[in-house]
């Protein structure tokens, strides 16, 4: 992984996924009902993955020891960050758990943060005025109330 | 309605000057950091113009993933977690309508069993901790890391 900046590319996106699956499968999500967790870069490969989750609950016993909800179900519990560096990754991530679940964010200053991220954002045509607004601002206000 | 940067990350300037002509920071050095970028060596009034030029009105702020030392022992760990949570909480109280901070815990595996933890993050007036996806290749499922009854607002790197 370290060839190529894979490691980050699409280590970091491995990770994510597998800490969403490990919450869940866990149970931890579960136990800790005021825990709010954000998945930075934009959850990783959770959304796309998460019907092979949800299969894998169905078929094998294992995947159900702490569970008795599909992992689908969890997605809606975790919060979303916006760096994704593909516009229509974003727009999965939101129609798949909602913009009430998504936080504005640049990983700034690292090489790899988001250029004109407000410019971006706003452009989205995908997104309400509504959306824009909770997914740049009142969202966090939730987060932190 | 103020826009949020809830991802947005410091190096620390105690670290900084410690590597600084070839120095060791609590066993560090300036290969890690990413000071090539000089972004990462910029002064919080460079931080708020910054924010400025992108409109971003708060910036919640923690440090590069290349900080969370669980590997180290733990003294040190601690000693590098103080250090920078110190860093961030003076950055918070110094500019509190801009900065909100996130804690960056010496041993994540203590996250959920040490009550303390998040008694310093709020002693410290920190908003939430941001944490590796594992902790020495154990993940936060692990009964010793996270048991039941309690609460705390976590952020993931």
């Amino acid at each position: 992984m370290e060839k190529y900046l894979l490691f980050n590319t699409i280590g970091n996106l491995v990770d994510r996924t597998v800490i969403f699956a490990s919450l869940v499968f866990g149970g931890v999500i579960d136990r800790f009902l005021g825990l709010k967790i954000c998945l930075a870069h934009g959850e990783g490969y959770s959304c796309i993955g998460i019907g092979h989750m949800d299969c894998g609950w169905q078929v094998r016993p294992e995947a159900r020891t702490h569970i008795e909800t599909p992992p689908s179900k969890y997605l809606r519990r975790f919060y979303y960050d916006t760096v994704t560096h593909d516009d229509s990754a974003l727009k999965m991530l939101v129609d798949t758990t909602g913009a009430e679940r998504i936080l504005f964010c640049t990983d700034w200053p690292v090489d790899m943060r988001i250029e004109n991220p407000v410019q971006r954002l706003n452009g989205l045509d995908f997104l309400t005025s509504d959306e824009k607004r909770m997914i740049l601002g009142c969202n966090a206000g939730m987060v932190f109330r | 309605m103020p826009i949020f940067d809830m991802h947005a990350h410091l190096t620390p300037e105690c670290f900084r000057r410690g590597v600084q002509s070839g120095g060791l920071w609590n066993g560090m050095t300036s290969s890690v950091g990413e000071l090539g970028n000089p972004r990462n060596s910029w002064i919080v009034v460079q931080r708020m113009q910054g924010m400025d030029s992108l409109g971003i009105d708060v910036q919640v702020v923690s440090t590069v993933y290349a900080f969370y030392r669980y590997e180290d022992d733990l003294s040190t760990a601690i000693a590098i977690a103080q250090d920078c949570n110190n860093e961030v909480a003076q950055m918070t109280r110094d500019h509190s309508t801009s900065v909100h901070g996130s804690m960056q815990p010496a041993d994540a595996g203590r996250l959920g069993v040490d009550r303390r933890v998040g008694a310093r993050m709020t002693e410290l007036g920190l908003k939430g901790a941001m944490i590796n996806d594992h902790v020495n290749g154990k993940t936060y499922d692990e009964p010793d890391l996270f048991p039941p009854g309690r609460r705390q607002s976590v952020l993931a790197l």
